[in-house]
């Protein structure tokens, strides 16, 4: 059976194989990289070693000063991109009167990700533009390709 | 800031108040929220419903639900991009609303929870058919084979292609290069890159097949040249007069470097944009 890869952002070999015994200068563990426990769960802010910071999101957006100060350094701060274009009419819920329509990628082994449904569909773009095509129209009222 | 003290200095002397002020007892102002004047287009007001302190239940929608995944596929980006913009926004209203019910009541309410808890799974929604469209795109690339029988069938068609149907093809042309290339139409939307490269040459030869098929300076490699055609109108004169071009900037020993290319189309099109 296959290891779970549950540290997958390691990607190089090198360091997947390193990986438990990786320590920081002081010779501690780096955290989360435990020997033994479960590893299959998230962390918490109580757990790890004195290196681990957890922290919700929401500090670390500047330094301090030694003069008591706080700096706020805005290219840190998370921003959230405004649409070029707002579109106003579509509101965050759907009525529950609208009709729930499915997919069925008929012919796409890979489903959503298949690329000869990416090709299929940039083939009616380019040669008919934006218009409903026989494969692309929704089918029994609440079937679509996808 | 300098912080004045009270001293013997002359600085405080002048600075010190010597003027009376007759004082006049006004009637308190109450402290509620009518004796406030806030401008209308505050951009705290994005944190209220309809400018209320707080919504009533009923008020609350009880009833809709989120959206599903096939509906958002059908989305275009900016559509979602705004969608979950506004999701966004509903949710800050409803946490700033469940945050003074549980200081109020101790207790958050259920159906402010619910419309958040609603909300959250469109969000997410819209994540996965954003990812979706990545990783289909990713597949897509690497299926080069796929890409090459596109741009045969649509050269098919393009040089099939009568004269009634001129402007058809072009508008064609048009969506393809924003199809298969990522060219836009509108030129300072473009980012160069290597597949705006190969666009320009595709289409460069393109257009010299339509329009002068007996040329002898075909197939177009130097990327200044195919920009030359790619820039051209798509009629016979304007490709014709652009070749001549051509091949005067051939006879002088003009071209592109090849690991240049970028980097040269780029300063073209800004100094483009810049006339």
């Amino acid at each position: 059976m296959r290891p779970t890869s549950f540290l997958g952002f390691q990607t190089s070999p090198v360091s997947l194989l390193v990986r438990p015994w990786k320590r920081e200068r002081d010779g501690t563990l780096f955290y989360g990289l435990v020997k033994s426990g479960s590893k299959r769960h998230a962390l918490t802010t109580k757990q790890g070693n004195k290196n681990f910071y957890k922290g919700t999101r929401s500090s670390g957006i500047g330094r301090h000063t030694n003069k008591n100060r706080y700096i706020i350094q805005w290219e840190k701060v998370r921003t959230f991109v405004v649409p070029s274009e707002f579109n106003s009419n579509l509101k965050p819920l759907v009525s529950p009167n609208a009709t729930e329509i499915q997919n069925d990628f008929k012919g796409y082994s890979k489903g959503p990700l298949d690329s000869n449904l990416f090709y299929d569909k940039l083939n009616e773009y380019v040669f008919h533009g934006k218009v409903e095509t026989e494969a692309s129209q929704l089918r029994n009222k609440y079937l679509e390709r996808g | 800031m300098t912080i004045l003290k009270r001293s013997l200095h002359t600085t405080s002397k002048a600075l010190a108040r010597n003027r009376q002020i007759p004082l006049v007892i006004k009637a308190p102002i109450a402290p509620t929220a009518n004796n406030i004047k806030v401008s209308d287009d505050h951009p705290l007001w994005q944190f209220f419903n309809d400018k209320k302190y707080l919504r009533k239940y009923n008020e609350i929608d009880t009833v809709g639900r989120p959206w599903n995944i096939p509906e958002l596929r059908r989305k275009s980006f900016n559509d979602l991009h705004s969608l979950w913009y506004s999701c966004l926004k509903e949710r800050n209203i409803l946490a700033r609303e469940t945050h003074l019910l549980t200081a109020e009541i101790d207790q958050p309410d259920r159906n402010f929870l619910e419309a958040s808890d609603k909300i959250r799974e469109t969000m997410w929604k819209i994540r996965h058919v954003l990812s979706e469209r990545y990783h289909q795109q990713e597949n897509a690339r690497l299926d080069a084979e796929q890409k090459e029988r596109l741009l045969e069938e649509f050269e098919e068609f393009y040089l099939k292609g009568t004269k009634e149907e001129e402007s058809e093809l072009q508008e064609a042309l048009k969506r393809l290069q924003f199809a298969a290339f990522g060219i836009s139409e509108i030129i300072t939307e473009n980012t160069v890159d290597k597949y705006f490269i190969q666009g320009l040459r595709y289409i460069a030869n393109l257009k010299i097949k339509r329009y002068a098929p007996e040329s002898e300076l075909s197939p177009i490699q130097d990327v200044g040249e195919a920009f030359i055609l790619f820039h051209a109108e798509a009629n016979k004169q304007d490709i014709d007069q652009q070749l001549l071009t051509i091949k005067k900037f051939r006879e002088d020993g003009i071209s592109v470097n090849r690991e240049s290319e970028i980097d040269h189309i780029k300063a073209y099109i800004e100094r483009l944009t810049q006339n």
